[in-house]
């Protein structure tokens, strides 16, 4: 993998979020098909292809208008984002496991994050809860146990926390993009 | 809302046209992308990649992965079979299909 240029990088950023209403497949096959052509570019080459390729916004536009109506995302609300994300953070607590569960399959079913986002979202979340666990596990007897208590259930709830205010982040920035 | 004669023909012939460059040569998206826009086929690189798509799906197209001439590695379009023979059939029925067209909007500028 060639190292890009933060231009570079921006750029292909802002493709993507742009593209957040797309087909997961067309928006992985555009973005790879203008990364390929950007990377290892030297700085004003890059610079100058990216007036070529023009506004990531137009660009989008262009391709939802060669997709389907019904393939398209609709522009998913932000109650629905809140809820997702309140889901992921106290779902666990209000419902035990499947309401953290079903807070990561609403993070994983919505459109407006991409494989990569989903896949740290997912990914920490899973950890923290192993973690979780392996705290309560190692932490047990008379002494410790009520620490591993604390730990078990306060170590999901940040790592959480945070996941959901990055999601958060990421899904401010694809709105913008759409703009 | 008046709709742009060029766009609603460019719509209809794209894909062919891609077939047609791709009939020449294999090639990667941009390359593609750049020659379609130079000639006035596309608006952007936006609008190629949905028609890639659809060939694709349809086994017209397929997608390989090449190193280019730079060393940077690059994902190749080309032709499958089904797609010269789609290219084909299309040939055979531009030409008459133009001029029945020609003929019946008249050939005459009119003034």
């Amino acid at each position: 993998m060639n190292t890009s240029s933060p231009a570079v990088t921006s750029y292909l950023k802002r493709l993507e979020s742009a593209l957040a209403q797309a087909p997961a497949d067309l928006r992985t096959e555009i973005v790879a098909g203008v990364r390929e052509e950007l990377d290892g570019l030297e700085p004003d080459a890059a610079a100058e292809r990216i007036r070529e390729l023009g506004d990531p916004a137009t660009i989008a536009a262009e391709a939802l208008e060669g997709v389907p109506a019904e393939a398209v995302a609709a522009k998913p609300s932000s109650v629905y984002l809140g809820f997702t994300l309140a889901l992921l953070v106290v779902g666990g607590y209000l419902l035990p496991v499947v309401g953290w569960l079903l807070g990561l399959a609403l993070v994983i079913a919505s459109p407006v994050w991409s494989r990569r986002e989903k896949r740290i979202a997912v990914g920490g979340s899973l950890a923290a809860a192993v973690a979780a666990l392996a705290l309560l596990f190692l932490l047990r007897g008379p002494d410790l146990g009520t620490l591993g208590l604390v730990l078990f259930v306060g170590v999901p709830f940040v790592a959480n926390l945070a996941l959901a205010y990055y999601l958060s982040s990421r899904w401010t920035s694809a709105a913008r993009g759409n703009a | 809302m008046a709709t742009d004669i060029g766009a609603q023909l460019r719509k209809g012939v794209v894909e062919f046209c891609i077939l047609g460059i791709l009939h020449r040569e294999a090639t990667y998206g941009w390359k593609l992308s750049e020659e379609l826009v130079e000639r006035g086929m596309i608006a952007s690189i936006g609008t190629l990649y949905p028609v890639l798509g659809r060939l694709r799906a349809q086994g017209l197209v397929v997608l390989s992965e090449q190193v280019s001439d730079s060393g940077r590695p690059r994902k190749y379009y080309s032709l499958t079979a089904a797609g010269v023979s789609r290219l084909r059939e299309f040939q055979a029925q531009w030409q008459p299909f133009t001029s029945t067209v020609s003929d019946l909007v008249g050939r005459e500028k009119i003034e």
